[in-house]
């Protein structure tokens, strides 16, 4: 017993470490990969990947204590213009991974209490239709990031590199 | 009691084949192309759709400080220009961050090509703010707004194209022309870059057009 409550404190720090990582759900969906831009507005954007393990789901919405709106919304380029186009909920085929990224489907933060500085986090809950509330921790990046500091998560896909479109 | 017959019945399935693999061959060519069809167009397209000659000129605006600028007050320098607003969550802050570091890396080079972000959305980004939102890209980069008349007419003469879309509850997004225009220091377009690129691929732009 004593050993294994020496190892707990270093448990907790490599739970700790990895704070953009969900494990899976019941259901199986996991959250990877979440990330945020600094903002001096009070409009952000949260960037991650889903990756759908078990059954069939939906992502239905999101919210966050730091924020009075939470809206996912795909970025569309038509011929020079940058569309946004609001997306009611986002589908998630058994087996699907879906990126939120920079240069396409993004996660929009509206009426932040205050602008998003780097080096903060804050948690941001996905509801899903069959594995119910995800919760993420989303560390803050420089207002420039194209992706997470530590670099791609491991076990699931990178974020697709920018410049794609 | 021969069996003539198995001699041709098994020729036809080669000659079936023959037949169907250019098909098939033809048809896979076909949707491959499909990806590229249906993807933006590319800076080609993109140059038929803006008449060069016909792109920048102009524009009174006012700096982070609310002092007047225009497009001479940077005498001898070359422009990267980026019309984009604040609030925008994805596009903008990837393309201004492309400018300031690709600008950043080309050294002495980069001196002469001041970066500037003109806001879409004077009625929110006030002077102080869009100070402010450059300022956290690189303290070289340059923001500007003005009244919406003046905005209107910048991003008209640069082939802009805006639009307010409503976000629910009283919020909203702009939809807007994204690309990065280098102006040469006589003011006549230098080169038009794609927003998205990397910083090393846009810096390789701005030195193709400098040569």
């Amino acid at each position: 017993v004593r050993h294994a409550l020496s190892f707990a404190p270093l448990l907790a720090g490599l739970l700790a470490a990895t704070p953009a990582v969900a494990a899976p759900t019941a259901t199986g969906v996991a959250v990877s990969g979440a990330w945020a831009r600094a903002t001096v507005t009070d409009t952000g954007g949260v960037f991650l990947t889903l990756s759908d393990h078990g059954p069939a789901d939906e992502l239905l919405s999101a919210d966050t204590p730091i924020a009075a709106k939470v809206s996912f919304h795909d970025m569309v380029m038509r011929g020079d213009v940058m569309e946004m186009r609001p997306l009611g909920t986002v589908p998630l085929a058994s087996g699907q991974m879906i990126s939120f990224s920079p240069d396409g489907r993004h996660i929009m933060l509206e009426s932040l209490r205050q602008p998003l500085r780097r080096g903060t986090s804050f948690p941001l809950v996905l509801h899903f239709r069959q594995a119910g509330a995800v919760t993420v921790t989303v560390p803050v990046e420089g207002p420039g990031a194209s992706g997470p500091a530590a670099g791609p998560s491991t076990g699931t896909a990178a974020g697709p590199a920018t410049g794609a479109r | 009691m021969t069996q003539p017959v198995s001699a041709p019945a098994r020729r036809r399935g080669p000659s079936l084949w023959l037949v169907l693999a250019p098909v098939i061959l033809t048809v896979l060519l076909l949707l491959s192309t499909i990806p590229y069809i249906m993807t933006t167009p590319d800076m080609a397209d993109m140059a038929a759709m803006h008449d060069m000659r016909a792109v920048g000129g102009s524009f009174r605006l006012v700096d982070g400080n609310n002092r007047p600028v225009t497009d001479r007050s940077w005498p001898g320098r070359w422009q990267l220009i980026y019309f984009g607003y604040t609030h925008c969550p994805a596009s903008c802050p990837t393309a201004l961050n492309s400018m300031a570091e690709a600008v950043d890396s080309m050294g002495a080079e980069g001196k002469t090509v001041q970066p500037l972000f003109i806001t879409v959305d004077p009625a929110r980004d006030t002077p102080a703010i869009v100070k402010e939102y450059a300022a956290q890209f690189s303290p070289t980069l340059v923001g500007l707004t003005g009244s919406d008349a003046a905005v209107a007419e910048a991003a008209g003469r640069y082939k802009i194209h805006y639009r307010k879309r409503d976000t629910g509850s009283g919020s909203y997004a702009m939809d807007h022309s994204s690309i990065v225009y280098l102006m040469r220091p006589d003011g006549r377009l230098g080169a038009m870059i794609p927003a998205t690129d990397p910083p090393p691929a846009m810096a390789k732009e701005i030195r193709e057009a400098m040569r």
